[in-house]
């Protein structure tokens, strides 16, 4: 019995993870690639295999090129102004001063704001008669009800939420470069600049392809403020792949056609992550 | 040059306090507007501080909208899910850590591979399945898919791997077994890493939305954060009121933050950077 014991053992101490990983990750990823195949009744059954209909109708439908444009616009502006504005943020914070802690709080204070949270706080800021942003910025823009600015309006929100995730990360990382290597620089009489593009840049690119790499898969997938305050409108003008999907699935009910959408989601988001890392082997810089 | 080394932090110090103010500018001026009436929100220039403290608000918030209720939903949620969580990683962990069996190294493939599929696209299937089990509506429903984490699991794993072996050999000379050495020794001397990971987790329950806005569909179901977004006032100048229980409920958010910012750091980069 006990060498019986013995060898079910570790077993048994996995299968509870092991379970529900199968369940809800592995299960549904298998299923949802197999309803794409499928027509699927208001219940979830499969009611008819009809191959790659779903897809080819995916290709045809204006809903693609529509979401893929939209998804690229919010993926090419919150990016760059993610990293940009983060890095800047911890470059002020890096040397240890004192009130240091203070404003090292306030800059990653975002991070402990909720997305719908932030949403509520800018559908009021950032609203065109009442709101704060117009204001100070001088601009008389309706954000959110032009269908020329709602992309870049819900941008500048999520910009601002991954301000301080971003802000951390890269402060760990400029606080790991060893100070010798700064202090060999001022030897050699590097200035500021110099010092950031040529020592600082590379023993943080992991860090900064680390963020780049979860951003943009983020960013691909981007729905809650979407659904929150425009509704993919106005005039579709903020509809993302995410909110195609969650539209035809349960709001169309048709969960094949959305499975269909979820999975040329993912392949988009395994080439992105692909791509990334081919990236990675000549950018990022590791000791 | 003293003084102008000292001028230049004092100017540094301003400069990253101003910095500081502007980024953190939305949540003062949730908080700002929470205390005004219709007719300090409505007032050209926008008004950054009330004129008086107006409470009203705050009652609004509380007498005429469930958020109390949404709080306990969001906190049993993520309390519970995040105590599911340390049991199946802990535990996955401590197989992964301390023996070898046969497939370990694939099943440990296995669990790790979930990070590669991104939890959104699965939501169609996963609705499915709660609504076959008959789940949508209930706490279970919204928990059930969020129980197994493989990022804790591996931080978990990686942290007992630095635990000396040679504890859990003397435990057993002693008489312990696997599942006391587990419970009484290992877990204790964890504590830091647990609590970090408790932490992590907890907000990120808390915080969730797309999961919890698609299996609830009765109000006193919802958590905090579909809530916030549905609150449905009487009159048309609802700002006040949505502030105010915004404000509500980035309390508890900001208060974990602040108390718990060491570990939550230490837990974020570490399940990154060494994931």
């Amino acid at each position: 019995m006990g060498w019986i014991k013995k060898i079910i053992k570790p077993y048994l101490f996995m299968l509870p993870c092991l379970l529900f990983v199968i369940l809800f990750t592995y299960y549904p990823f298998a299923k949802t690639v197999y309803l794409g195949f499928t027509l699927v009744d208001l219940n979830g059954n499969p009611v008819e295999f009809v191959g790659f209909e779903n897809f080819i109708n995916l290709f045809k439908d204006k809903m693609l090129i529509n979401t893929l444009l939209n998804t690229l616009e919010y993926t090419a502006i919150t990016i760059p102004a993610t990293f940009f504005i983060s890095l800047a943020l911890a470059l002020l914070a890096e040397k240890k001063r004192k009130g240091n802690h203070i404003y090292q709080i306030m800059f990653a204070l975002p991070m402990a704001v909720s997305m719908s949270s932030a949403v509520m706080i800018f559908q009021l800021l950032m609203n065109p008669t009442i709101g704060m942003f117009n204001y100070l910025t001088g601009l008389g823009i309706d954000w959110f009800g032009d269908e020329k600015y709602a992309m870049v309006g819900i941008s500048i929100l999520s910009v601002w939420m991954g301000l301080g995730f971003s802000f951390l990360f890269l402060l760990a990382a400029l606080r790991n470069v060893p100070s010798e290597l700064l202090e060999a620089a001022d030897m050699e009489g590097c200035n500021y600049f110099q010092k950031l593009v040529s020592i600082k840049m590379p023993l943080i690119s992991p860090t900064i392809f680390f963020l780049i790499c979860t951003d943009l898969i983020g960013s691909l997938m981007v729905f809650g403020p979407v659904w929150i305050i425009t509704k993919g409108g106005p005039m579709g003008s903020t509809e993302t792949m995410m909110y195609w999907m969650y539209i035809e699935a349960f709001e169309n009910a048709k969960y094949g056609y959305g499975s269909a959408v979820a999975v040329l989601i993912f392949v988009i988001v395994m080439l992105v992550t692909l791509l990334s890392f081919v990236y990675e082997k000549k950018g990022v810089h590791y000791t | 040059m003293m003084r102008s080394r000292y001028v230049h932090k004092l100017f540094m110090n301003i400069l990253c306090l101003l910095v500081g103010l502007i980024v953190s500018f939305p949540v003062i001026y949730c908080v700002g507007v929470s205390f005004m009436s219709a007719s300090d929100l409505s007032s050209y220039p926008p008004k950054l501080f009330p004129s008086t403290l107006y409470w009203e608000n705050y009652k609004t918030v509380f007498t005429s909208t469930p958020i109390l209720l949404f709080m306990w939903n969001s906190f049993l949620i993520a309390s519970i899910g995040t105590i599911g969580r340390l049991i199946t990683s802990s535990l996955a962990a401590y197989a992964f850590a301390f023996f070898d069996f046969k497939g370990k190294h694939f099943w440990f493939l296995i669990i790790l591979g979930t990070m590669m599929i991104p939890g959104d696209m699965l939501i169609i299937t996963n609705y499915i399945t709660v609504a076959n089990m008959k789940l949508i509506n209930t706490y279970a429903g919204i928990m059930i898919v969020m129980i197994a984490s493989a990022t804790f699991m591996f931080m978990l794993r990686q942290h007992f791997k630095t635990m000396p072996r040679d504890f859990r050999d003397a435990a057993f000379v002693d008489g312990c077994g696997d599942l006391r050495f587990f419970l009484n020794i290992l877990l204790p001397m964890s504590r830091s890493v647990l609590s970090s990971i408790f932490i992590a987790s907890f907000i990120g329950l808390w915080n969730a939305y797309l999961w919890p806005l698609l299996v609830t569909n009765t109000e006193h179901m919802r958590t905090v954060q579909v809530g916030i977004t549905m609150l449905q006032f009487e009159e048309s100048m609802v700002y006040g009121p949505v502030m105010a229980g915004v404000t509500v409920i980035l309390i508890p958010s900001v208060f974990i933050f602040l108390a718990f910012q060491r570990q939550l750091v230490q837990g974020i980069t570490f399940s990154a950077i060494k994931g």
